[in-house]
């Protein structure tokens, strides 16, 4: 019997001092982890909006969508016209399951560039998606003017070579985007963007551009 | 046993995935490439390090019979730093090894380098002991990475070491070239084995036929 407390108040020791380790440096940690997330988000923002600069300011909105969170991130300049928009996307169809990108598009909805957030696919053949050989097609496809499906599946999507699983999802992604996107920027009637001149502005960085 | 001879046991003689055959899941799923695999690699020798340190010093304050929780509690709690610090600093590596982390806490190196040696020897060897073990670990999991990295993608640390109409062996890439190369891996390593026992062997019996010869 004195054994057994003996053995208890042990390990309760040994936990109370791991927990203790633990909660040291996860609160060391906090911040590094913090600025590191936010730096590789403001990373992937600049990487697919183009014309993207340092003084540039980025709004974010939270959506749900059918269950799901999407963050979408508004750039506007200085003087606040909208540069492009960017979309937090994913799909869950991947070879090695769920694949994030980072979607951005320019202020008529069409596609500015992808950014990879992550996924599991196989190294050397799913990989490859993120090439710009495979990546590139996407550009200036919006809505309206592709199907966004492989060409083996009637879409115009170029497929990679033994990675159409990967090829699909990441189509199945890139739609998903642009249709919430579509949703709440398109028809001005969006309840979350209080910026009331925003179709103006819109073709006013059209010109620009 | 020398010092010595502990650390070099843990690299050769003993290699944890060669020899002993241990840790296979990291090794087999994380030696894509050699950017990956090193990382895991320093990640488990950290943690295996840690383990092994904390272990020895608190082996006489460990009750006999609870002592495999205790290791365990140990060991996570090393790998949820190291997964904290790896976030934290190199996110990049974090991304890529990610899933893989957590899984160090059931890696049998670690857990069986605790339970064979840290819990019964001093902290001195028990430092050594991880110290070897760990870069015995990182040589066969780099190794095993590159020889994917090379055929599979013709690339070494991400850098491309054939021109473009070199067609990679997609195989190598895939699960099963983790497996058919490391077969080939084992295979060399007994073979060189075997051909260093059959020299001794041979400078033995030519030591005996010398004194045979000079005592006739």
């Amino acid at each position: 019997m004195k054994d057994n407390i003996i053995q208890v108040i042990k390990l309760v020791v040994v936990c109370v001092v791991a927990a203790a380790v633990l909660a040291m440096v996860y609160d060391i940690t906090k911040e590094p982890i913090r600025i590191a997330i936010e730096q590789e988000t403001i990373k992937a923002v600049k990487s697919v909006v183009t014309g993207y600069t340092d003084d540039m300011i980025i709004d974010t909105v939270t959506v749900t969508e059918n269950g799901a969170d999407f963050i979408i991130y508004t750039v506007k300049d200085e003087a606040g016209n909208i540069i492009g928009r960017s979309i937090s996307t994913f799909s869950m169809n991947g070879y090695g399951g769920t694949m994030c990108f980072m979607l951005g598009v320019k202020s008529d909805n069409k596609i500015s560039g992808i950014y990879v957030l992550s996924h599991k696919e196989t190294p050397g053949l799913g990989t490859k998606m993120d090439l710009p050989l495979f990546k590139d097609q996407f550009l200036d496809k919006s809505l309206k003017n592709t199907i966004f499906k492989v060409k083996n599946d009637g879409g115009d999507i170029d497929a990679i070579t033994s990675a159409t699983i990967t090829s699909r999802a990441v189509a199945e992604a890139i739609e998903l985007g642009l249709i919430v996107l579509d949703k709440y920027f398109k028809n001005e009637k969006s309840d979350i963007e209080p910026d009331t001149l925003f179709l103006d502005k819109e073709e006013e960085v059209e010109d620009v551009n | 046993m020398s010092t010595k001879q502990i650390f070099l046991k843990g690299i050769w003689e003993n290699n944890p995935v060669l020899v002993l055959l241990l840790g296979f899941c990291p090794v087999l799923a994380v030696s894509t490439s050699v950017i990956d695999a090193l990382g895991m690699g320093f990640s488990t020798a950290f943690v295996l390090l840690g383990s092994n340190l904390v272990i020895s010093l608190t082996r006489n304050f460990i009750p006999k019979k609870m002592r495999i929780p205790v290791f365990i509690i140990i060991i996570a709690t090393f790998v949820t730093i190291v997964d904290l610090v790896l976030k934290g600093f190199f996110f990049d590596i974090h991304k890529s090894l990610g899933l893989f982390i957590p899984l160090i806490v059931v890696n049998c190196i670690v857990l069986g380098r605790a339970e064979a040696f840290a819990s019964k020897n001093n902290v001195f060897k028990s430092i050594v002991d991880a110290l070897g073990m760990g870069i015995g670990f990182i040589l066969a999991i780099a190794f095993l990475a590159a020889i994917r990295e090379i055929l599979g993608n013709g690339s070494i640390l991400n850098i491309k070491l054939f021109g473009d109409s070199f067609k990679p062996v997609i195989v190598a890439i895939l699960p099963p070239g983790a497996f058919i190369s490391l077969g080939f891996m084992l295979a060399g390593m007994n073979k060189i084995n075997l051909i260093k026992k059959e020299k001794e062997k041979a400078k033995k019996n030519l030591e005996k036929k010398q004194k045979q010869s000079q005592v006739g």
